[in-house]
């Protein structure tokens, strides 16, 4: 699993809690970063963050669809952007989170987006 | 003709809609950092042994209750900040008067007043001025908070009678008469602006006859300024 949040306290947290789980999640904390991180390590979902300085969620989103289509890609926003997590799924991702998430909630999308779901 | 919002309600809605979206990262934080203390202890054979191992897990509890708190009140916050964005917009009278309602309760705590809403069985929806609505109903409730003793209450109805919206306030109180109260209230309020404020909404404000009620009446829609009204 990516993690790309640029709040790099959170998403260190959540890349621990998820290992503590048995779950490889690596992070990036910008767009530009996650793209890179792409090109050397191919996740098996993506848990992208909307609104992120530079390079942001949306761009970002476009860009994983357009190298890897069927990659599901998960988004997490605030509150002040579920339309913008709403749109997101119109743009091909694979669903959305409200922060704070709950790690559960959390993996279950990622085992639902894994299998089609 | 399309009418704009005060640049200063802009201006704070932009900057505390911007400062709910941080906090809630901040809450997000706060929740994962707890969320992994949480895991090191239970999922951690090595913390298995920790004398204050069970102290720790209520206390992190404690934590995520307030970040579920935080959450709540930013989310809130957030709703009230958003409807600085449009001058006038289509809502749920509902809605509003919930949130309103949810920002208000520390006012009407310190008092040691309860304030509850019965919403209407359907949605209640107007175009109209959100913000003015709701500085409109903070007049009243502040009046009535001012009118009240320690331990009455203060009942919201909002409630839809063909084009016109009710918001009917219901002052309870031991130690007074129900239909004084709301008297005062609307007599308190008034000195506060509420007949100009409510003239921008097209609405009214009475004692409903006399009754123990104060009735706020609303049109469904609102004109801008200008604007051909049917209803004048």
């Amino acid at each position: 699993m990516l993690l790309v949040d640029d709040e790099e306290d959170f998403v260190s947290a959540l890349a621990e809690r998820l290992h503590l789980r048995g779950i490889d999640a690596r992070i990036a904390t910008d767009g530009e970063a996650a793209l890179e991180a792409m090109e050397i390590f191919l996740p098996q979902v993506v848990v992208l963050d909307v609104m992120m300085p530079g390079l942001g969620g949306a761009e970002v989103l476009k860009r994983i669809k357009a190298m890897h289509p069927e990659l599901p890609v998960i988004l997490l926003t605030g509150h002040g952007s579920i339309r913008e997590g709403a749109a997101g799924l119109t743009h091909g991702a694979d669903g959305y989170l409200v922060k704070p998430i709950d790690i559960e909630e959390l993996i279950d999308k990622m085992r639902g987006a894994l299998s089609g779901d | 003709m399309s009418e704009h919002e005060p640049k200063e309600i802009v201006f704070f809605g932009k900057i505390t809609a911007g400062m709910t979206h941080e906090m809630k990262n901040v809450l997000a934080i706060v929740r994962e950092s707890a969320g992994l203390m949480e895991d090191l202890i239970q999922l951690d054979p090595s913390s298995a042994g920790s004398p204050h191992a069970g102290r720790m897990l209520v206390v992190l509890k404690t934590i995520d209750e307030q970040v579920n708190r935080g959450v709540e009140l930013t989310s809130r916050l957030n709703r009230f900040a958003h409807h600085a964005d449009r001058a006038i917009q289509s809502f749920d009278v509902n809605d509003l008067m919930q949130n309103l309602i949810a920002l208000t309760q520390r006012f009407a705590r310190l008092k040691n007043v309860t304030l509850a809403m019965v919403p209407g069985p359907e949605p209640i929806m107007i175009e109209s001025r959100a913000v003015l609505l709701q500085m409109v109903l903070f007049v009243v409730i502040e009046a009535g908070l001012e009118a009240l003793q320690p331990g009455a209450g203060i009942e919201i109805h909002p409630r839809l009678q063909a084009d016109v919206c009710d918001i009917r306030l219901h002052f309870r109180d031991k130690t007074a008469d129900p239909a004084t109260i709301a008297a005062t209230v609307l007599d308190t309020a008034s000195e506060k602006m509420l007949g100009s404020l409510l003239s921008r909404l097209g609405g009214s404000a009475d004692t409903d006859g006399g009754s123990e009620s104060l009735v706020i009446h609303l049109p469904r829609r609102v004109h801008p300024p200008g604007a051909f009204s049917p209803d004048r």
